[in-house]
């Protein structure tokens, strides 16, 4: 069965570049708009791996995961932050949250794709 | 804004925007520092406008840039069906590699969401110290991009190693 990944993010364009890459390698897509939407997806549906932005309008990324991973049911959630920022501080954060990975925008394709595979299966 | 802090953006823009520019548009812009730009609409194309702010404690800055629909869309590798967000977009990749240079000075803004808007004619100057535009050609049209500083107080931007970034398109997983 194909793996279900949730993109969480505030840009339309990002989720669709991201959704196209990973539905070519056969996943199925779910998307997200904000920190809060992507927590009740989450927590309503079936997901394999979550990709997810941090500068987000009303939750961000970081916050979303340390909410999320409160949680001991998502605790093997895989989350990867794709991001415009790569600054030291910003990925201790994430970590710490609970995050399994960081990308810097712009992505390349092949390589999130195999990640995402990586961590899906596990 | 001090004249330092001014020096050391205007010394770490040039090259992440140009490093972004290539990225989308698959050869290397020439960019040039201007003191006026004026876009106008073409062939009933429209000119987008998209701006995002950046700031501490100690300052506080913005970024905007200017270009034709056309241009923006041929800056995508992918089908864009909102350009408006797509070039908030690339604002946002801009400052965020912005902030991954001032990181290595140990300054961390944080930085906004960006706002694009669509208009029929605009200009924009550089009149004072705090404010820098740039002029990036490409073969796909023309990008303009305005940078303001302000300070709170007298900034000492020293470059340190100890901030180490994660780099462009790299995928680190813990």
């Amino acid at each position: 069965m194909s793996a279900t990944v949730l993109i969480v993010d505030d840009s339309e364009t990002v989720r669709q570049q991201v959704g196209a890459a990973l539905s070519q390698a056969g996943m199925q897509i779910l998307e997200a708009r904000d920190g809060n939407e992507g927590q009740k997806m989450i927590e309503s549906r079936q997901i394999d791996c979550v990709i997810c932005d941090v500068n987000m309008p009303n939750k961000d990324g970081i916050e979303m995961v340390r909410d999320v991973k409160q949680n001991d049911k998502y605790r093997d959630l895989p989350i990867i932050m794709l991001t415009t920022e790569g600054a030291k501080e910003l990925i201790e954060k994430a970590k710490s949250a609970g995050a399994c990975g960081w990308v810097v925008k712009p992505f390349k394709a092949n390589l999130l794709v195999s990640a995402v595979q990586k961590l899906a299966a596990r | 804004m001090n004249q330092e802090a001014m020096e050391v953006v205007q010394s770490e823009f040039k090259l992440p925007l140009s490093q972004l520019i290539e990225c989308y548009a698959g050869s290397a812009p020439f960019i040039c520092q201007a003191d006026e730009a004026k876009h106008t609409v073409e062939d009933g194309d429209g000119v987008l406008v998209t701006t995002i702010g950046f700031g501490d404690e100690s300052f506080r800055g913005s970024l905007l840039m200017l270009a034709s629909k056309k241009t923006t869309i041929s800056l995508s590798q992918s089908n864009v069906t909102s350009v408006t967000d797509w070039f908030g977009e690339l604002a946002n990749q801009l400052a965020g590699r912005l902030k991954n240079k001032l990181a290595t000075y140990g300054v961390l803004p944080q930085l906004g969401l960006p706002v694009t808007l669509e208009c029929s004619e605009i200009s924009v100057r550089s009149q004072n110290d705090d404010t820098r535009l740039w002029q990036v050609e490409m073969k796909n049209g023309r990008l303009v991009v305005l940078l303001r500083l302000e300070a709170f107080d007298h900034l000492e931007w020293i470059r340190t190693d100890e901030t180490v970034t994660a780099e462009e398109g790299s995928l680190c997983l813990f």
